[in-house]
């Protein structure tokens, strides 16, 4: 017992090391320029693996590796801020996106040059030492000793010197520093290029403690977003109190509790603290929490109208007799799945209309479908009981972990509810012996017995009568009044708007059509797995609404039908196929940034412009 | 005059033999046909790591195949066209790729995928009649199906494997605590690996210890290893290749050289890479050792086909295609439900490692549809990692 307890404390302080060597980068970003780097773990990957070429290929000293790896990073991340980042300062949206491209671009290029190998780097110091009955390594020590110095140096820099005080102002007002004279661009590239490097130093570091893969980056994400949260808004010297907390919880739980139950136990304990706490531990409480201007939800000019009734009834009929032309099972399988998608993000988006982000959509999808798959599999519930209740149940959650999300608001509530995400697919593995675990849930009812085309009109009706009922809700006077408190919360307050009643009501709402989405996606599948139901599962509900156009209702209609279904056709391109999703959501971040829902208008422009100068050339002429 | 008749006789001459040598090429083509059989491998995603060099080894088997005069069913000659389509490391991805698979590309046989994404693959193959062979298994039953068969291994034929080759050389082991990954397959993985440790003669000491699929650093598990004090040895069941080095390295940290049974497939320079070479001491792993001796000789004609730079040989989704084409070849039919038949009573079939034994009927539920099969093993002393030869195949439970 004594040597558990010995082992233990040595690895709450590790472990909590560990976490604030990788946070510390995306901390400098987010609490200084405001900046949400979901790039960060690709970041980090990479400047893992430059280290490895440059030690291990060319036989560099690991420290010197590191050093010009941080050097590489930190080069890209003055790329990056130029050409990724500046262009889409203060728009939440734009910066996911681009922010998922970067990352999947990253890890399909490494995982073509580099997958299937395993590599790790050198050790950075050999032996083990030991005093006592206290025996760990010496790389452990230099994890260790190296993350509590860098927190010190960051800390030091943002707060002692000038550069650092200037990305404080820049933070803070960045018109007021721009009128100052603070060379606002100069300043956020430093600032994007230290987080870069030190996400090379902690990606070296962890590199050679643990092991290089592509997708390493991933799951540090989460642990990143979990610290930086957690510690505040404006804080990086908190992430020392919130890396102490998570590397204790994360270190202690395993030796008391098996399996995948302590994880689950430790993000509860986490989503709790942060019901308690809002704003996190050492951050601002401004406006009640509300959000630095890049987080905001941007609802910008609105988009072209793709409302004419005649334009949707076209639609309709095309799909409606489709399988008639195309007898191909496979395609009316990927139209399925897209229906479905596009009840999932249509969802979401309703709930956007109220200016909250919801960060958990995809473990609400993820409810439904087990709620569905569980009943189904394990009690015989049949299938049109499971749908609808697995559909009620989602919403009841909803309502239930809306009420104290209520009072969080942007980007608290987007992180609250992130957390609630991460808590479900840690609570489904926990479950392991219901849900199948990390393996899955298998044996799942089927509503159909048959070929695919029942299943194909079942979700066509499914999603068109949803998708009525959602546009109905979102052109009423409920709609109207959760605009207005996306607008401005306290004008609604002031005109007797309940802000609490209709984020909770809209939260309902959002859950109850999600859940019937993951609940006839379950039966529709047979089997389900966590894996489109994490954080990535929510960010490509987000995406698909983002790529069509968020502003408007046709949006997530239009982006899963491009984002889901353009590479699921590219199959061949087998490991190249990544790179298709990540060129759509470039090509629509800079060539078409209200979503796809603008092409219309954008041609009839362009057209325009095009007989404009075609006029103005034969004026020319002419005179 | 005789020149022009001579040229005419010659060119005459040179049109017979055209002609001859085109009917003869196109009697050839037409009397190959060929069989269609699906590849369900990740080709994205975490699992790619894993499964983009074992897709490399599928093509490479049946280009071998193909190259020996590919098979020949009632007379009739086939050469094998592999159809690989990508399975994106997710179940959903899985059943898109069955679909298009069983739909699309009509195929009737199948090569993977791994046990993990054996439900989603079974979802549709099984309706359609389409006989399907995982790679792995980790010993869930709903991995394998009516028309879902076991090739390459499985959690518990490793396990097996492994405590053989532990009696050689850990006689005096004979208390084991017990470590796996928490990837919803433990009550069943578990249920058939105390079969094999009361059937050998081990006792386990206090339950088996789990862990999240999602841990990164394993130093927590390693403390909780270290603190039975009372086991003679490590016993590390159903762990990926870096989670079973991280948590040998974290235990060794900590001055345990308990031997260490590991039923975890990885080649010695890999281990060494993330666990280091003071951790690698007293221990075994399974091993798949190109050009060792004693290898049967198409394990090492297959990785010999390989081109490109060095990646794990696993050798899994190889071994399936070779046995799901022995059974093609016994059943003398290219109708699934005869291979299935077929299969189901046989009791040995052609794998990468040698004869398989059909088996696993208690373990899995179901008759005759996994396999045991040999697999070799090897030795780590004070940093320095040995092949220490083969352990026979034995019947699963």
């Amino acid at each position: 017992m004594e040597q558990v307890i010995i082992a233990t404390t040595i690895n709450v302080f590790i472990l909590s090391a560990m976490y604030i060597l990788t946070a510390t980068g995306f901390a400098l970003l987010f609490s200084m320029l405001g900046i949400l780097n979901f790039a960060h773990g690709a970041i980090y990957m990479m400047g893992g693996y430059i280290g490895f070429e440059l030690s291990v290929r060319f036989g560099l000293n690991p420290w010197l590796a590191t050093l010009f790896s941080m050097l590489a990073m930190g080069g890209l991340g003055v790329v990056l801020e130029k050409y990724f980042f500046r262009p889409f300062v203060g728009n939440f949206n734009k910066t996911v996106m681009v922010c998922i491209a970067i990352t999947i671009v990253a890890q399909t290029t490494i995982n073509i040059l580099e997958g299937g190998k395993i590599q790790s780097l050198p050790a950075f110091v050999e032996g083990i030492f030991k005093a006592g009955p206290i025996s760990v390594s010496y790389q452990r020590v230099v994890t260790f000793a190296l993350g509590v110095v860098l927190l010190g140096i960051v800390t030091w820099f943002v707060t002692r010197t000038k550069w650092g005080v200037q990305m404080q102002a820049i933070a803070q007002n960045m018109n007021g520093a721009l009128l100052q004279g603070i060379k606002v661009h100069k300043i956020s590239a430093l600032a994007v290029a230290l987080g870069c490097g030190v996400a090379a130093l902690a990606g070296c570091l962890m590199g050679a403690y643990l092991q290089l893969t592509p997708f390493m980056g991933d799951s540090m994400l989460t642990k990143v977003l979990i610290l930086v949260v957690l510690a505040g808004v404006g804080s990086i010297g908190g992430i020392f109190v919130t890396g102490l907390i998570l590397g204790g919880l994360d270190a202690i739980l395993p030796t008391v509790i098996g399996g995948a139950t302590s994880d689950a136990i430790a993000v509860c304990i986490v989503t709790f603290l942060l019901l308690v706490r809002p704003q996190g531990f050492f951050g601002h409480e401004s406006d009640g929490g509300e959000a630095p201007p890049s987080t905001r939800v941007v609802r910008g000019e609105r988009p072209s109208r793709w409302t004419a009734p005649s334009l949707w009834a076209g639609f309709l009929l095309v799909l409606c007799v489709l399988p008639l032309f195309f007898d191909s099972p496979y395609v009316l399988h990927v139209l399925t799945l897209t229906f479905i998608y596009v009840i999932a993000s249509s969802s979401l988006r309703t709930i956007t209309i109220s200016g909250q982000f919801p960060m958990a959509h995809g473990a609400f999808m993820g409810i439904g479908a087990y709620a569905a798959g569980v009943s189904s599999k394990w009690l015989g519930v049949p299938v049109w009981i499971t749908i609808p209740g697995a559909a009620l149940v989602t919403m009841g959650l909803g309502i239930l972990i809306g009420y104290p999300f209520a009072r969080l608001r942007a980007l608290y509530y987007a992180m609250g509810s992130l957390f609630f995400g991460i808590g479900v697919i840690q609570i489904i593995y926990a479950f392991g012996i219901w849900t199948g675990g990390s393996s899955g849930l298998y044996g799942i009812e089927p509503i159909f017995t048959s070929s695919k085309t029942p299943y194909y009109y079942f979700f066509l009706a499914m999603a068109t009568l949803c998708l009525l009922a959602l546009h109905r809700l979102e052109f009423s006077r409920i709609g109207s009044d959760l605009k207005a408190i996306a607008q401005s919360h306290l004008v609604a307050s002031s005109v007797g708007i309940g802000e609490a009643w209709y984020r909770i009501f809209v939260l309902g709402v959002g859950c109850f059509f999600v859940g019937l989405a993951g609940a006839g996606y379950a039966h529709y599948n047979m089997v389900i797995g966590s894996s489109n139901f994490t954080l990535m599962g929510t960010m490509w509900l987000l995406n698909y609404a983002l790529v069509g156009g968020i502003e408007s209702f046709a949006g997530p209609i239009i982006g899963t039908i491009v984002l889901f279904l353009i590479p699921e056709f590219f199959r061949d391109l087998k490991m190249y196929n990544p790179f298709i999703s990540a060129g759509i959501l470039l090509f629509v971040v800079y060539v078409m940034p209200q979503g796809l829902v603008a092409l219309p208008a954008v041609l009839k422009s362009r057209l325009a412009g095009l007989r404009g100068a075609k006029g103005s050339d034969a004026v020319s002429a002419s005179s | 005059m005789a020149c022009r008749r001579m040229a005419a006789i010659g060119i005459c001459i040179g049109l017979v033999i055209t002609l001859v040598a085109a009917f003869a090429g196109t009697g050839n083509a037409q009397q190959a046909k060929t069989l269609k059989i699906g590849s369900l491998k990740a080709m994205t995603g975490f699992y790619s790591f894993y499964d983009t060099a074992d897709a490399m080894d599928i093509r490479n088997v049946a280009k071998m195949i193909n190259d020996k005069g590919g098979l020949t069913i009632k007379g009739q000659k086939y050469n094998i066209e592999i159809v690989e389509e990508d399975l994106k490391s997710s179940l959903e991805g899985t059943t898109a790729a069955a679909t298009k698979l069983a739909y699309d590309k009509k195929v009737k046989f199948v090569v993977g995928p791994a046990g993990w994404f054996g439900p989603a693959a079974g979802a549709v193959f099984n309706p359609n009649k389409i006989l399907y062979v995982l790679e792995f298994s980790t010993g869930q039953p709903g991995e394998l199906g009516p028309y879902g068969f076991m090739g390459g291994i499985s959690s518990i034929t490793d396990a097996m494997l492994i405590l053989a080759a532990a009696k050689k050389e850990f006689p005096e082991a004979k208390k084991l605590v017990c470590v796996t990954a928490d990837d919803g397959s433990v009550p069943y993985l578990m249920k058939g690996v105390k079969k094999v440790l009361a059937r050998d003669g081990y006792t386990m000491v206090g339950d088996v210890i789990t862990y999240s699929q999602e841990m990164q650093d394993m130093s927590p598990i390693a403390a909780k290893l270290n603190a039975a004090s009372d086991a003679d040895a490590i016993f590390s069941i159903n762990m990926v290749g870096p989670a079973f080095a991280n948590t040998l390295k974290g235990v060794r940290e900590l001055g345990n050289k308990k031997p260490w049974i590991g039923a975890t497939v990885m080649e010695g320079p890999d281990l060494i890479t993330i666990a280091g070479k003071s951790a690698v001491t007293n221990l075994i792993t399974l091993i798949n050792k190109p050009n060792a001796p004693g290898n049967p000789p198409i394990f090492d004609e297959v990785y010999n086909m390989r081109t490109g730079q060095r990646q794990m040989y696993t050798a899994f989704g190889p071994s399936a295609l070779i046995s799901l084409v022995s059974v093609i070849k016994a059943a003398n039919s290219i109708d699934p439900d005869a291979v299935k038949a077929q299969w189901e009573k046989m009791d040995t079939v052609d794998s990468l490692y040698g004869k398989a034994i059909v088996s696993g009927d208690e373990s899995y539920g179901i008759k005759h549809h996994a396999l045991g099969v040999a697999t070799a093993y090897q030795k780590g002393m004070n940093g320095e990692v040995t092949f220490r030869g083969w352990v026979p195949a034995s019947p699963i439970p």
